[in-house]
């Protein structure tokens, strides 16, 4: 059994961009997701972070075939997922659970608690008999920490973080091995964030899950992740050991994403020199030639508009970045650090 | 001379479900050139708290009482032609959604040009238009002439929210308020707002009011912290001290939830699990008499707490204002 549960090669989502109004043409291409390249382990936690537009979502998707790919391949467990028929699609996805965004939209106002966590079961035809289905239920509500007495009730009942639980319950009950979460904690309050990571962490640890952890907050998922991916215009542009990434990133975008993150603690926060990007980031209709994060990189230098620079092993073990400052491996390319900006960590 | 001091501020709404105690006696102090964070998740009242100050809630559901003097003129007995001439030149209000906040059809010029002629008669239109544009360069919007002419859907999130910065500071007034301004944007957009608005701060001497729930921006730019919760502030003084040192139980609780990038590792090479808050904010329509965190206190136990109301009181040997309301406050 190989090491890696959920791979990714070439892996490109393109949508074609159409012009509004009356004359509808094609006014190009709109690269979400372009060119990624990612090994997901069995058992570890991947978190994958980025900003609004860079890709997350659409590459977590890609990797459930929820949207399909324009270009490349994805494997699970083996099996080239792209190539699927509506069987072993099935087959996959029961595999595979989605843990999404709003607790408030991703739920059918309805279905009792008790009908939304069973429909799995019966889509994938497990635990036959009313009995053995309303028992599995109440593991599982028991699972996520809800009292298996609340099936019968419906999501307006509950809280935010509670339907949160409800959601995880749904996606947990084809036993999948991989549990993919998008912006799962992002609509939730402090406190009630807390107890949902907890409870995600728990239930990895338990069940021995394979999770792909995908979020905007780099607090969460440095707390949750063994491994961090960091994606930017559709590219994964540095990816590593979350204390490695957490701690010495060696992406520029890396290192501004990170100082940009406030941290509660005001002396740090007074020391603390933030790196703040010029600009807005490109739309993804319009790459950048060469680096994509070059129009507004600091350190931008000569090979980077021309050579797309690919990802090369870089400072702690395993860790990965795609920038022209790592000419060899290991021997940073000395570049002037310009005004104002802090000095790159040491490697 | 303070540019904001409320006094016992308290709000009512009438609602289906009864009367929600929204906000229930508060009062503090903003300094010029002072950033004060107002802290709390939802339903906490902070909202509604800056809402009323500037007269922005429902005539008919909404009771407001108490005294809010900004720049020692009472903001809750004026009457509206009053307040509307105060809430430019006074207090600028930034809200959370830029998208929801500037109007669609309207050019971003129209809009600035708009809230400048409403409070000064003498400008002409052109004038007008020419402060607008350096008004937009002031926030680093590129281009601004150009700009002027765009409507709010054709510029990004970061660049809406700063044509509403830009609004809020046309009059060049004593006060802001940012109410979760930079929560709907990218962190490295809201460092851009951030130094923006710390920037704008230091130039014009502006009082700024925060409303976050999150703790990294407060640390970031706050000089005190009031904690609200049910209503109420439960715990407030300098940024240093109520972060570093928080002594009532709710912002303790508050603080150890929050998944912390700084945060060390254990001994077993993992982070440890964060600490949570059980169960759930009490509805404003039905808080507990006593302590109104006590149904969710991990360390109550004091015989007043499901009784009497904690007043809000100094901790430690005096120093800078520190205080809580709580009746925990032994280790």
């Amino acid at each position: 059994m190989s090491d890696v549960l959920v791979s990714a090669r070439g892996l490109e989502v393109h949508f074609p961009v159409r012009s509004g109004g009356l004359r509808r043409g094609n006014a190009g291409v709109l690269r979400a997701v372009d060119g990624v390249d990612l090994d997901i382990h069995r058992g570890e936690t991947l978190g994958l972070v980025g900003e609004s537009g860079c890709g997350k979502s659409t590459l977590g998707n890609a990797l459930l075939r929820l949207v399909p790919p324009t270009a490349g391949v994805v494997t699970f467990d083996g099996t080239d997922v792209t190539s699927l028929d509506r069987r072993g699609l099935r087959t996959m996805r029961r595999r595979a659970g989605m843990v999404f965004q709003d607790p408030f939209a991703s739920l059918d106002p309805r279905r009792t608690v008790a009908q939304t966590v069973a429909e799995p079961l019966e889509v994938h035809g497990l635990h036959g008999g009313r009995q053995q289905r309303a028992a599995r239920v109440g593991e599982l509500l028991e699972l996520v920490g809800l009292d298996p007495s609340v099936a019968g009730r419906y999501p307006h009942e509950f809280s935010g973080g509670q339907r949160q639980r409800v959601g995880i319950a749904r996606a947990l009950a084809g036993e999948p091995d991989f549990l993919v979460c998008d912006e799962a904690i992002a609509s939730l309050d402090v406190s009630v964030q807390a107890q949902v990571l907890n409870l995600l962490r728990r239930l990895q640890r338990q069940l021995g899950l394979t999770l792909l952890f995908i979020s905007h907050d780099l607090s969460a998922v440095r707390h949750l992740s063994d491994r961090i991916a960091v994606m930017y215009l559709g590219r994964i542009v540095e990816i590593g050991p979350a204390a490695a990434v957490g701690t010495e990133p060696q992406m520029p975008y890396t290192q501004a994403l990170l100082s940009a993150v406030p941290v509660p603690h005001p002396a740090l926060e007074r020391q603390r020199r933030r790196i703040v990007l010029r600009g807005d980031v490109p739309s993804p209709s319009a790459v950048p030639s060469g680096c994509r994060f070059r129009t507004r990189c600091p350190y931008a230098f000569e090979p980077c508009p021309t050579v797309d620079p690919a990802l090369q092993p870089v400072g702690a073990d395993g860790q990965l970045a795609a920038c022209h400052l790592h000419g060899v491996v290991g021997t940073p390319v000395v570049s002037e650090t310009p005004e104002g900006a802090p000095a790159r960590p040491a490697d | 001379m303070n540019v904001l001091e409320v006094d016992d501020l308290r709000v009512r709404l009438r609602t289906p479900r009864g009367t929600a105690h929204v906000v229930n006696g508060l009062s503090y102090t903003v300094g010029p050139g002072e950033t004060v964070a107002v802290v709390g998740e939802s339903g906490s009242g902070k909202s509604v708290s800056v809402l009323a100050l500037l007269g922005l809630l429902p005539p008919g559901v909404a009771t407001v009482s108490g005294r809010a003097l900004l720049q020692g003129e009472d903001l809750l007995a004026m009457d509206q032609e009053r307040l509307r001439r105060v809430r430019g030149p006074g207090a600028g209000m930034v809200f959370q959604d830029p998208m929801t906040s500037l109007n669609p059809v309207l050019t971003v010029g129209k809009q600035i040009v708009e809230g400048l002629l409403a409070h000064d008669d003498d400008l002409s239109k052109q004038a007008a238009r020419r402060r607008a544009a350096d008004l937009l360069a002031e926030v680093g919007l590129p281009d601004p002439e150009r700009a002027l002419d765009r409507y709010p859907h054709e510029l990004s999130g970061g660049m809406r929210q700063r044509v509403v910065i830009a609004i809020a500071l046309s009059n060049s007034p004593a006060l802001l308020i940012a109410d979760e301004a930079t929560t709907a944007l990218d962190v490295t957009v809201q460092a851009q707002i951030i130094d923006l608005v710390e920037k704008l701060q230091a130039d014009h001497g502006t009082g700024v009011i925060w409303i976050t729930h999150d703790l990294g921006v407060v640390a970031g730019i706050a000089d005190r912290v009031l904690v609200m919760y049910g209503g109420r502030c439960v715990e407030d003084g300098t940024v240093d001290d109520v972060l570093e040192r928080p002594t009532h139980p709710y912002t303790r609780g508050l603080l150890g939830s929050l998944p912390d990038l700084a945060a060390p590792v254990g001994p077993d090479g993992e982070i440890p699990d964060l600490m949570t808050v059980p169960g759930l904010p009490p509805p404003p329509t039905d808080l507990p008499a006593g302590c109104v965190f006590w149904p969710r206190c991990p360390v109550r136990g004091d015989a007043r707490c499901e009784t009497e109301q904690p007043p809000l009181v100094q901790l430690g040997g005096g120093g800078l204002p520190h205080r809580a309301a709580t009746w925990c406050t032994h280790e």
